[in-house]
């Protein structure tokens, strides 16, 4: 089967800037778990903006089985960084999660299904604002996935809770792509998110970023906070990419410096 | 300075207190404040219409915006009291002239308000629109004016205010029946209670105005970020 996105030669920069993408190139496979991992402003949410057709790449080319698209399709739902500012505020969670469904028919049913999957039906009444962050972030997944998506673009979604709904987030995730057999790409900055949650880890380099490295995550499916994350494929995996990413991050110290001398 | 106000001219508390309540219960009072409120409502609402139609214009079209810019700054600082002798020969004396003072006085916070309201849309909610498919009619529909809504409603409240001051002062000046053209009469007759009595009334009106718009965007926007604390 085509994969659910190609990305082929990815370039991006904003106005006349130096470019923030560089010739990016990994592909998403249907119904696996993709995680990019880069340092903090490489560009990973401008890379997700791009995938989602959000923006167009200035060279190359995002590809869906192997088909150019021009708007974001309704076959993609995106959760972004900031979950507080994507929201709606006028409007209960009941609301936001039914905003992008067109058709009345079953509509009730389908955002009670969506909000029961991220567990907050008790919350179907309530305003985004009258929420914690962790209950704004189901809420914004619950949008994403009433519209039943083939592919979930998730934004560091974790970035901003604390550990302990980070990590019940993350099962969450984990479980939902399971059960409805969707494909994922998440962006992190977070290794061992990235490590625990994907099939597959692409490492971005710094500005300019670039793919580095793609490396194969193959631990068993099903994976436990606890017996998973003390294996020792992982520590061996969490390893690798550390490294890499740690290389990274040593370059643009010596850039920093360079420049400043 | 002091002897120049006649102690006899101020008349007690006591005194206006229970001029503005007969007035206002079985008086003369309760239908001047009535004929007052029947030209401040039309004439807040054209400015309240107006003003929301060209804000929403002029934040989303730039062109508009550059082309009308030197008019409408030219517009604004008039005092709408010095538009009188322009408007005066073209509306006569009478309800047009009122409504005309009132709306061109109070569109300018409705104008202003709505502009800075849709033009803060965060383009994150535009964002959220376009993944789900909103056609750009929809998006301004469903996720731009909403968002605007509570910089609309300070708006509108501001321009409540003067929409009153102006319905006032153009009784005053023309002789139309209200609250202004009352209180220069019962001056010149030397009834100085009652018209002590009437400005207690005019400002008691003016608080139960501003009170009026603050519960109604309470109970209509429970969301916006000045009512969340409930
Ligand atoms: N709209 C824009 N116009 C100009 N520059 C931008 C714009 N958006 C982002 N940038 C710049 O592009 C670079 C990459 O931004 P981006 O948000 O894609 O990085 P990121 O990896 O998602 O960062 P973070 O880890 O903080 O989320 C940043 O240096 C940022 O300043
Ligand atoms: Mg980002």
């Amino acid at each position: 089967m085509q994969p659910i996105i190609c990305v082929e030669g990815v370039t991006k920069a904003y106005n006349e800037s130096a470019p923030i993408l560089q010739d990016v190139t990994f592909k998403v496979e249907p119904g696996q778990f993709t995680a990019v991992v880069g340092p903090s402003g490489c560009g990973k949410t401008t890379l997700l903006r791009c995938i989602a057709s959000l923006m167009q790449p200035d060279t190359g080319s995002v590809l869906h089985r192997g088909q150019q698209f021009k708007e974001p399709p309704s076959w993609l739902s995106i959760v972004f960084q900031d979950y507080n500012r994507s929201l709606f505020p006028w409007l209960t969670v009941r609301k936001n999660v039914a905003f992008g469904l067109r058709d009345k028919n079953g509509r009730a049913e389908r955002v009670l299904a969506a909000l029961r999957s991220v567990g907050l039906e008790h919350a179907a009444d309530l305003y985004p604002w009258q929420l914690s962050g962790g209950m704004q972030q189901r809420c914004a997944l619950a949008r994403s996935i009433v519209v039943t998506p083939q592919l979930l673009l998730l934004d560091e979604p974790f970035a901003s809770v604390d550990a302990q709904t980070r990590t019940d987030l993350q099962d969450m995730v984990m479980d939902i792509c399971r059960r409805m057999s969707l494909s994922a790409l998440l962006v992190t900055h977070d290794i061992d998110e990235a490590v625990f949650m994907a099939d597959k880890v692409v490492v971005l380099s710094t500005r300019p970023a670039r793919v580095v490295e793609e490396i194969e995550i193959n631990l068993p499916r099903s994976r436990d906070q606890l017996s998973t994350k003390e294996s020792p494929e992982f520590l061996h995996l969490r390893h690798r990419v550390y490294t890499l990413v740690r290389q990274q991050a040593h370059k643009s110290t010596i850039v920093a410096s360079t420049d400043r001398t | 300075m002091l002897g120049i106000v006649d102690p006899r001219d101020v008349p007690s508390f006591a005194a206006i207190l229970q001029a503005a309540a007969s007035g206002i219960w079985g008086g003369e009072l309760l239908f001047v404040v009535l004929a007052t409120m029947s030209t401040w409502a039309p004439g807040l609402l054209i400015a309240g219409i107006a003003g929301v139609v060209a804000g929403v214009s002029l934040a989303m079209l730039p062109r508009l915006e550059i082309a009308t810019r030197p008019l409408l700054e030219f517009l604004r600082p008039i005092p709408s009291v010095a538009m009188i002798p322009v408007a005066l020969p073209i509306l006569g004396i009478g309800l047009e002239l009122q409504l005309f003072m009132i709306a061109f006085a109070s569109i300018w916070p409705v104008l202003f308000a709505t502009k800075a309201g849709v033009e803060s849309v965060d383009p994150r909610y535009i964002e959220t629109g376009r993944m789900l498919g909103l056609s750009r009619l929809m998006q301004v529909v469903r996720i731009v004016l909403p968002s605007a809504l509570p910089a609309v409603a300070t708006g509108l409240r501001t321009a409540s205010a003067i929409a009153l001051v102006l319905a006032i002062t153009v009784e005053m000046l023309t002789g139309q029946p209200g609250l202004g053209f009352y209180i220069e009469n019962v001056r010149l007759n030397g009834l100085i209670t009652e018209m002590w009595a009437a400005i207690l009334v005019t400002g008691v009106t003016g608080y139960l105005v501003n009170t009026l718009f603050l519960s109604i965007e309470r109970v209509a926007l429970p969301w916006s970020p000045d009512n969340r604390d409930q």
